[in-house]
């Protein structure tokens, strides 16, 4: 009896290796994702706050075939700390998911938040022109590194570091690739009310070494136009995006613009510079407004900013191989002189494994004192697999 | 008469130096082209060796020529599926996380690739090292075994490449490059080549390890592993393509 046992689990076992085996030969799925812990100290002229955030993503992705895929990404947080005392309905806060349908769930006690969203959740289908998505998904139109007025379905804030992968958007695209770099694409995503719809096209195209897009629709309320572009003068890079919003309801027409250039020396010195003007923004908003910037609420390709004008800087440079320090900064012209500044360093532990140090600090003038307004510091570990 | 025989001798001189010539940049040619091929498909480790830590890289490689190339990183996890295209002088870089495809400035084809002793351009473009240079046959030598020629490679006056000389030496039967010493402008031993493993690689005799070796950095080398190699794959030029990026896995 023992024996034939013994037969029946061999039995299973190679069947099960081989399974194995042909998955590794020909596997038409894969799983991925990390973990991060992000410790962050928010300082105030008497206290220091400490939190802590445990973050982990899943990205499973199936190919059936060879014109279908499957995406299913799950952003799963776990936030404890300070800041979850002291704030009533923190969950209010981080539950920010605005999109048609609401895939998140959350536990909340006095000092314990779990949130779980699915992030993106799609089929695409393809072939050698056409690519067809529909499902919650990341519609990217931006070229900019900071701020994005072509990003019409998922504008991100760049001050939501930990969020690299940016919001996604109920919606249905449909892409037409005309070209080696060209390609039309129509998009259109889900809202109980058609002023929330955003409905748009965009035509991308190459010539003269510089990738070109313009983009129609109607973003929310507004009638939106906008061309973006990416090319280099020189040996620098040269980018840029224009949107222009006409409301079809109420309110006045706005433009935002921006450009960039960047530049990246032999030794891994690396510097972008950047402008936006946006023409619905104040010249001099107030502070809470300012300070505002970092509300985890979502931003829209029309108010990516409170203010007017924005210029911004970065640095960056490899100290060691597996070192790199950096520096942005995004300065806003007007009579307060607010001052962002976001120093970070980043060291490369293991393959997988990453620590980065981060500050954010955000200086504006108040009652005639011009001082740090927020004071934040971050300390991040990211292991990946 | 003793004019003449002294004419003849000049001109033979001159005839088997300007064959001389011609074999060593024929040589020069053929190995370039075996490893090559018009287009090819492959798979290697890139290995970052410090004397304190180590970082590998898994890629794939698709290339047409020296123009057009497209490189996707297959391992470790943290950059996995990151892709880089380049389309004769223009270079975009797509990042999965965010789905985006970023144009890179032309200048960062000069840094080094992933903290490795190449530079981005090293690895993509290469200058070609049978246009850019004048080839001459230095001597015979004895490589594990193998029977080789010495070449000298001094640039070309108006060549825009970083060496003041190349010295290499392939293999006689199978051209293959077994060592090169690069010299800067000043005559300067600065990194030593070294290729090892020859075996069969998408049919050809290969050499399947190449170990770049700083010399200024003792402890240091950047060990490129292939792994397969595939010329039988008609890679097109509609290949590099930025809809492609997104598909290779």
């Amino acid at each position: 009896m023992r024996k034939i046992r013994y037969h029946i689990l061999f039995l299973i076992l190679s069947i099960l290796s081989f399974g194995v085996k042909a998955q590794e030969d020909e596997k038409n799925w894969w799983i991925r994702g990390y973990v991060k812990d992000l410790l962050s100290m928010n300082i105030a002229d008497d206290s220091i706050n400490f939190d802590n955030l445990i973050h982990n993503r899943l990205n499973f992705k199936w190919f059936p075939n060879d014109h279908l895929n499957v995406h299913f990404e799950v952003r799963n947080r776990i936030f404890w700390g300070e800041t979850i005392k002291e704030i009533p309905n923190y969950g209010n806060l981080i539950d920010t998911n605005d999109d048609y349908l609401d895939l998140s769930v959350m536990t909340e006690n006095k000092s314990l938040l779990f949130h779980s969203m699915i992030d993106r959740a799609f089929v695409e289908w393809y072939n050698q022109k056409w690519e067809v998505r529909f499902g919650r998904q990341r519609i990217n139109w931006g070229i900019n590194l900071v701020w994005n007025p072509n990003d019409l379905f998922n504008a991100y804030s760049f001050f939501d570091f930990d969020y690299e992968e940016r919001p996604g958007s109920d919606a249905l695209r449909i892409k037409r690739y005309t070209g080696v770099a060209s390609s039309l694409e129509f998009a259109v995503n889900a809202a109980d009310d058609f002023d929330e719809m955003v409905i748009a096209g965009l035509w991308k195209w190459n010539k003269w070494s510089y990738d070109v897009q313009v983009l129609t629709g109607k973003t929310q309320e507004d009638i939106t136009f906008g061309f973006g572009w990416a090319g280099n003068i020189k040996t620098a890079g040269f980018k840029g995006e224009v949107t222009y919003f006409i409301p079809y309801t109420t309110g006045s027409e706005s433009l935002l613009a921006t450009i960039m250039a960047d530049y990246s020396f032999q030794n891994s010195l690396y510097l972008a510079g950047s402008f936006l003007y946006s023409s619905g923004a104040d010249v001099n908003p107030g502070l809470q407004q300012s300070v505002n910037l970092f509300s985890q609420e979502r931003l829209t390709a029309k108010n990516l900013s409170p203010f007017r004008y924005a210029s911004f800087l970065q640095v960056s440079y490899s100290v060691h191989p597996l070192v790199i320090v950096s520096a942005s900064t995004i300065y806003y012209p007007n009579k307060r002189d607010p001052l962002f500044i976001n120093p970070g360093i980043s060291f490369s532990m293991k393959p997988n494994f990453d620590i980065d140090l981060i500050s954010q600090l955000y200086f504006d003038r108040h009652l005639d004192d011009y001082e740090a307004q927020a004071k934040l510091v971050f300390l991040r570990a990211k292991w990946s697999f | 008469m003793k004019n003449i025989s002294a004419a003849l001798f000049l001109i033979s001189i001159l005839i088997v130096s300007c064959s001389f010539g011609q074999n060593a940049k024929e040589i020069i040619r053929k190995m370039d082209q075996k490893r090559r091929g018009e287009s090819a498909t492959a798979a290697m480790t890139i290995s970052i060796i410090r004397p304190t830590w180590r970082r590998d890289m898994d890629i794939k490689t698709w290339s047409n020529g020296t123009d057009y190339s497209l490189i996707l990183v297959t391992s470790p996890a943290r950059d996995k599926g990151t892709v880089f295209l380049k389309r004769d002088k223009e270079i975009w870089n797509w990042l999965p996380s965010i789905e985006r495809n970023v144009k890179l400035p032309p200048s960062m084809m000069m840094q080094s690739w992933m903290g490795s002793d190449f530079t981005n351009d090293d690895l993509i473009k290469e200058s070609s090292i049978v246009e850019d240079y004048e080839h001459s046959i230095e001597g015979d030598s004895v490589i594990s075994g193998r029977s080789c020629w010495k070449i000298q490679l001094i640039p070309k006056p108006d060549a825009a490449v970083v060496w003041g000389q190349i010295n290499t030496w392939v293999d006689k039967v199978d051209f293959i490059e077994l060592r090169t010493e690069m010299y800067d402008e000043d005559g300067y031993l600065i990194n030593e080549v070294l290729f090892k493993e020859i075996k069969l690689l998408g049919g050809r005799m290969l050499a399947s390890v190449m170990e770049y070796l700083p010399l200024d950095k003792e402890g240091n080398k950047t060990v490129i592993t292939y792994h397969e190699v595939n010329y039988d794959a008609k890679v097109g030029t509609d290949f590099f393509s930025l809809q492609n990026m997104k598909r290779v896995r």
